[in-house]
């Protein structure tokens, strides 16, 4: 392995003297990432594959309902406000028992409202930092963890300041954040479910910085299976 | 391409008045002219005032077209034309219960009739019936199909009992004849065209989880397009109707995905990236490239990506960076023709309605003002793109011909009207 990248290395750089800067540059980040993977093999570490399909049998996919990317890239876990959870199987509509028009999720009774209390989010951000908020998460972990038929919908809101389709976007990411920290609990993540609505459903229609402080929020709906 | 001149006139009698001047620019900056002239009409002024007023709107919104004034007027006297530089006059003449329309051609002299258009006197019936007929005017001389006949779908968001509900809706190109589609009680929204123009797709919020529904418009509520887990939102349609590109979750982040619906494969995670947001996506026309948004580079701008058809490798797509003269670029609608891309963009603090075009490879800023713009959505003709404002909560429809400044609101009344797209 380290002959073929003493012997490769050179010839990457070589040949990059007549290409343009981004074929370079993308050259140059491949190099890195074999440096990068040689290195860790060299330490014992294990490294994850890019995966070239062999044929048009694997192409069907794996037991996922998507065809996954597998770069090695989109697996980095060094940042833990970006572990990549996937959703639940079963859908919120399965799982209330394809009872179309019945609100079976709904907002959680007001003896329970000290345990679902809102959070709330810098702008730009989807990181709960706030301690009040972390003691929030722990008290509905510690919830879900003895209610196990209870299911939890995770809303994910934005203030207007942004625009609305990137907003739909960004409140994903909100609900998502508050997932991974439930599961970091130990709550199961197949009782997690979440829900963008960006700036759709505003709980004030003011302009001041504590009207889009209220509006960026997660806030939560439950259901108890029977 | 012939410059085409028109002359505008209002006439309300058989006398000539003053002409309301409309000035808009054209690609070759030609002026347009409208004669508008009344002969013992059967309705009232004031409905003849309406159709007057139709006309002049419709005539407005042809991609050839503008209004200039004149104080000086001849009726269909070639000569006066020919001084004033005007290649065709058009004369629409109202008599008795008809609606009569007769393009001049100044050069060679020759005068073309259409046949008549009988008035109802409902106003509502006649502004559908005046729409296609200056559409088959449009389509005559200039060989393009207009936007005169083409449906606009919306989302309408009200609040009923504390609660926010938003439906779908469609409206003519104009805003008239607007109508709810959907019924469904909850949050639908983000719908989208199929090119058949008979079904659509929505985005719907009635399960809990957003989920892409498909649906005609005479059976509205649909079936779940896709099995796919967790959240789907933003999605967009190819001009074939043959892929879809969306929002989900399914793996953990937004993600942009591509699904192919001729067949049952799976839906294909197009894009991720770490610790980034990606969000609506619009495809080229010939189906090759995608352009999306994605803030992995800080700010979220708009990337285009070719569309993987060598499905053994699911490498991250190499994604080139579009948008680079502004901060917070989103809402991407690729032209018809593929030469060009509407997207928001934040300008000196207000979202405004850019353009990037793919030859020039420049940006170019559309509208001014202090009120945000946003999710543009180009016509067939390449020429016109409908777009909402958003304004405190309040947000309307807006047309506009891209080769000129003003804008036209379409909508008004209660509810805000946003994500509109035009039927292709």
């Amino acid at each position: 392995m380290r002959k073929i990248l003493l012997l490769t290395l050179p010839l990457i750089f070589l040949c990059s003297c007549q290409r343009n800067t981004n074929e370079t540059w993308e050259d140059v980040k491949t190099a890195g990432r074999y440096i990068k993977k040689s290195v860790f093999a060299l330490l014992g570490f294990e490294t994850d594959e890019s995966k070239q399909l062999a044929s048009n049998d694997e192409f069907s996919g794996p037991q996922n309902d998507f065809i996954p990317l597998e770069d090695s890239d989109l697996k980095t876990q060094k940042f833990t406000s970006d572990v990549s959870l996937p959703q639940p199987k079963k859908s919120t509509k399965q799982l209330q028992g394809f009872a179309p028009g019945m609100d079976q999720f709904i907002n959680p009774p007001s003896n329970l409202a000290n345990v679902f209390r809102l959070m709330h989010f810098e702008t730009d951000n989807h990181v709960i930092k706030e301690k009040d908020d972390l003691i929030t998460i722990a008290r509905i972990a510690h919830y879900l963890k003895k209610k196990p038929n209870t299911y939890l919908v995770i809303e994910g809101h934005c203030d207007q300041r942004a625009s609305a389709d990137y907003n739909l976007a960004l409140g994903m990411r909100r609900a998502q954040h508050v997932r991974v920290l439930l599961t970091k609990q130990g709550v199961n993540p197949n009782q997690l479910y979440t829900v963008s609505y960006g700036k759709e459903k505003p709980v004030t229609l003011g302009n001041s910085t504590k009207d889009f402080f209220l509006n960026r929020r997660a806030q939560f709906k439950i259901y108890h299976k029977e | 391409m012939n410059v085409l001149r028109i002359l505008f006139l209002f006439l309300s009698t058989l006398t000539f008045a003053d002409i309301i001047s409309v000035d808009l620019k054209t690609q070759n900056k030609s002026p347009t002219y409208l004669l508008l002239r009344v002969e013992s009409p059967m309705h009232p002024a004031s409905y003849i005032k309406e159709i007057q007023k139709i006309v002049q709107f419709d005539l407005q919104f042809s991609p050839f077209s503008e209004v200039i004034e004149s104080k000086k007027t001849s009726g269909l006297d070639r000569p006066f034309w020919k001084t004033i530089g005007a290649s065709y006059v058009v004369r629409s003449h109202i008599r008795k219960d008809s609606l009569f329309l007769e393009v001049l051609n100044v050069k060679t002299g020759a005068l073309r009739a259409f046949l008549p258009l009988t008035l109802s006197g409902t106003l509502t019936d006649d502004r559908t019936l005046i729409h296609q007929y200056i559409s088959d005017l449009i389509f005559a001389f200039f060989k393009v199909k207009s936007i005169h006949t083409k449906k606009i779908l919306y989302s309408l968001r009200t609040k009923k009992e504390d609660q926010w509900i938003s439906e779908i809706w469609v409206c003519d190109f104009d805003g008239h004849h607007a109508k709810q589609i959907t019924f469904n009680d909850s949050y639908s929204t983000c719908a989208k065209f199929f090119p058949d123009g008979k079904s659509f797709l929505y985005v719907s919020y009635q399960n809990e989880q957003p989920k892409i529904i498909k649906a005609k418009f005479n059976e509205p509520k649909g079936e779940e397009l896709l099995t796919l887990r967790g959240s789907q939102a933003l999605p967009s349609i190819s001009r074939t109707g043959r892929e879809i590109a969306f929002i989900s979750d399914a793996a953990g982040r937004p993600d942009l995905f591509l699904q192919y619906l001729d067949g049952q494969k799976k839906p294909l995670q197009l894009f991720s990236y770490p610790r980034a947001t990606q969000a609506s996506s619009s495809f080229s026309p010939d189906g090759k490239k995608i352009a999306f948004v994605s803030d992995k580079d800080g700010s979220p701008r708009i990337y285009t990506l070719n569309i993987p058809r060598n499905k053994k490798s699911f490498k991250t797509p190499k994604a080139l960076l579009i948008t680079k003269q502004n901060r917070q670029n989103t809402s991407p609608s690729w032209s018809p023709d593929g030469k060009k891309l509407a997207y928001s963009a934040k300008t000196k603090g207000v979202r405004q309605i850019w353009l990037y075009d793919f030859d020039k490879r420049d940006e170019k800023q559309l509208t001014f003002g202090n009120i945000n713009m946003e999710n543009p959505a180009w016509s067939s003709d390449n020429a016109h793109i409908v777009f909402n404002s958003e304004n405190d909560f309040i947000s309307e429809l807006y047309i506009m011909n891209i080769n000129q400044k003003k804008i036209i609101k379409i909508t008004s009344g209660p509810g805000d009207k946003r994500f509109p797209v035009f039927e292709q």
